[in-house]
């Protein structure tokens, strides 16, 4: 085994676990949080729900102006 | 002897309430000290030299503003004991949490970027290298929090907030004319409500409420352990924080006002350390205190960020995340605060780096997570089953709501015309 195949072997492998176990980490980690807060505690009344729409689609409209914004940049260069 | 037995209990009674605010006094004053921070100044700095003392009316509207939306965080900290962050993920699930995380983390680190920009400009003008001011900056600030400390955090911090006052002294010294500032208190627009005044107008609405603000408050209320019984206080706390941030606001344009405003147009400055360079030729010491006092604003603005964006991830991820704790308690907290610390420093010394678009990038950033930030604190405090007695009542609503609007269509207006600046310059 040459010295490359050796590195290539245990040295990718070693990285990629270590990688490989972080990510692991923190997927889990993620979805930890995700099932304890997976039911909002908020009481959803009418108000709620529109409110929370109505700052959806704020949202949605600045995504819309930036990328207006940034198509107007790029077809501009 | 009535009167005087009268007089003493309630002497004695004003100073047993008065050393019970002072230990319980600080958040409050230093989220909104530090809300003048290098973004703030320059703004202020800028709207006195293009009109004068013409808006200082405006600021101090903005008082009012900014304390009705901190005293809700008063509460909901003090009520809840979680900070904003968790607050959110757990009322309103994950999906509303992760967009506020995301975007709280990506704005601070940028808003980070922009107050080491306003330190290194302002050190420049004593001539004080970038490298130089940044790994002095990165240290002063590992060494304010990494003595495992709250109080001892907190009294340094006020410290800080203390020289933020710098401006008052320097702009007395320009004998300012006190007959045109008292007249600037009656609302107007001496040449009408031109874009260029409307622009000026958002600008000094986005500096004074930003969202991290919602975030610091919220969680230093939380780690220096105040509850319900310590509302009181946090609302005078607030209260006195709210007069300082329209004090300095004020006298920062009175400055720039008395020396660099040519009516009737005035002129355009592109932030406080171009001012305080044109001034410290002909008037050194106020010229070096308005660098001081940029250098300071943005030192305060980088502690409070920085660690309302650890506060927020220690909460979520469930790291210990109080200043109480040492480095070996709370690993996690201290190395997002210092790696962020030492990034942003990083990015301001890159050769070519666009510093001028990142500060212009925060302003629109800060809209995506601004109305959301506050949306999500009307709803939270109108909850009884978590507010109880301290929910909002029908007047705080109304108060709430309408600053909250205004807040959300001038600060949508001012970043739409940061990306198209035609729309508001003629």
């Amino acid at each position: 085994m040459s010295i490359e195949d050796e590195y290539n072997e245990y040295g990718d492998i070693s990285e990629g676990s270590l990688l490989g176990r972080t990510f692991k980490r923190w997927t889990a980690k993620i979805k930890e949080i995700n099932k304890k807060y997976s039911q909002p505690r908020l009481k959803m009344t009418p108000l709620v729900k529109v409110s929370l729409l109505v700052l959806r689609l704020y949202l949605i409209m600045l995504v819309i102006i930036l990328v207006y914004k940034f198509y107007t940049v790029v077809s501009f260069r | 002897m009535q009167l005087g037995a009268n007089f003493f209990y309630k002497y004695r009674r004003f100073v047993k309430w008065l050393s019970l605010y002072l230990t319980l006094a600080g958040p409050g004053i230093i989220v909104m000290v530090a809300d003048n921070d290098a973004g703030g100044i320059t703004t202020y700095a800028a709207t006195g030299a293009k009109f004068g003392f013409n808006l200082i009316w405006f600021i101090i509207l903005l008082g009012p503003a900014a304390f009705a939306v901190q005293e809700m965080c008063v509460r909901l900290g003090a009520v809840t004991k979680r900070g904003h962050a968790e607050a959110i993920f757990d009322a309103f699930g994950p999906f509303w949490g992760w967009f506020s995380l995301m975007d709280l983390g990506f704005l601070d680190f940028l808003t980070l970027i922009s107050e080491f920009v306003g330190m290194t400009a302002a050190m420049s003008v004593f001539g004080v290298p970038p490298v130089v001011t940044v790994i002095a900056v990165c240290i002063l600030m590992m060494l304010i929090v990494m003595h495992g400390r709250y109080w001892t955090w907190e009294k340094l911090v006020l410290l800080f907030c203390g020289l933020n006052l710098i401006y008052i002294p320097a702009t007395l010294l320009l004998h300012p004319d006190f007959g045109a500032i008292q007249r600037s208190f009656v609302p107007s627009f001496p040449n009408g409500l031109t874009p260029e005044i409307f622009f000026f107008l958002m600008a000094n609405i986005g500096t004074t409420i930003a969202p991290w603000m919602l975030f610091f408050h919220q969680s230093s209320v939380v780690d220096k352990g105040l509850t319900e019984k310590d509302i009181p206080f946090a609302r005078w706390d607030t209260l006195i924080g709210s007069f300082f941030v329209v004090l300095v606001a004020a006298f920062v344009m009175i400055l720039t006002g008395t020396l660099l405003y040519k009516p009737p147009n005035g002129i355009d400055i592109g932030n406080a350390a171009q001012a305080a360079h044109a001034i410290i030729g002909s008037y050194p010491l106020v010229g070096a205190a308005l660098a001081i006092g940029l250098f300071d604003a943005g030192l305060l603005g980088a502690i409070c960020i920085s660690l309302a964006s650890s506060w927020a991830m220690g909460e979520v991820f469930g790291w210990a995340h109080s200043i109480n704790n040492k480095i070996s308690e709370a690993p996690m907290f201290y190395a997002y605060y210092i790696l962020s610390l030492i990034v942003a420093g990083t990015v301001v010394l890159i050769p070519g780096a666009p510093l001028v678009l990142i500060t212009l990038f925060v302003q629109v950033i800060a809209v995506t997570l601004l109305p959301a930030a506050l949306v999500f604190l009307i709803l939270l405090l109108n909850q009884e089953e978590l507010m109880g007695k301290y929910k909002n009542t029908f007047l705080q609503n109304v108060i709430g709501l309408s600053i909250v609007t205004m807040i959300v269509v001038l600060s949508t207006l001012y970043a739409i015309s940061v990306l198209f600046p035609e729309m508001f310059h003629q």
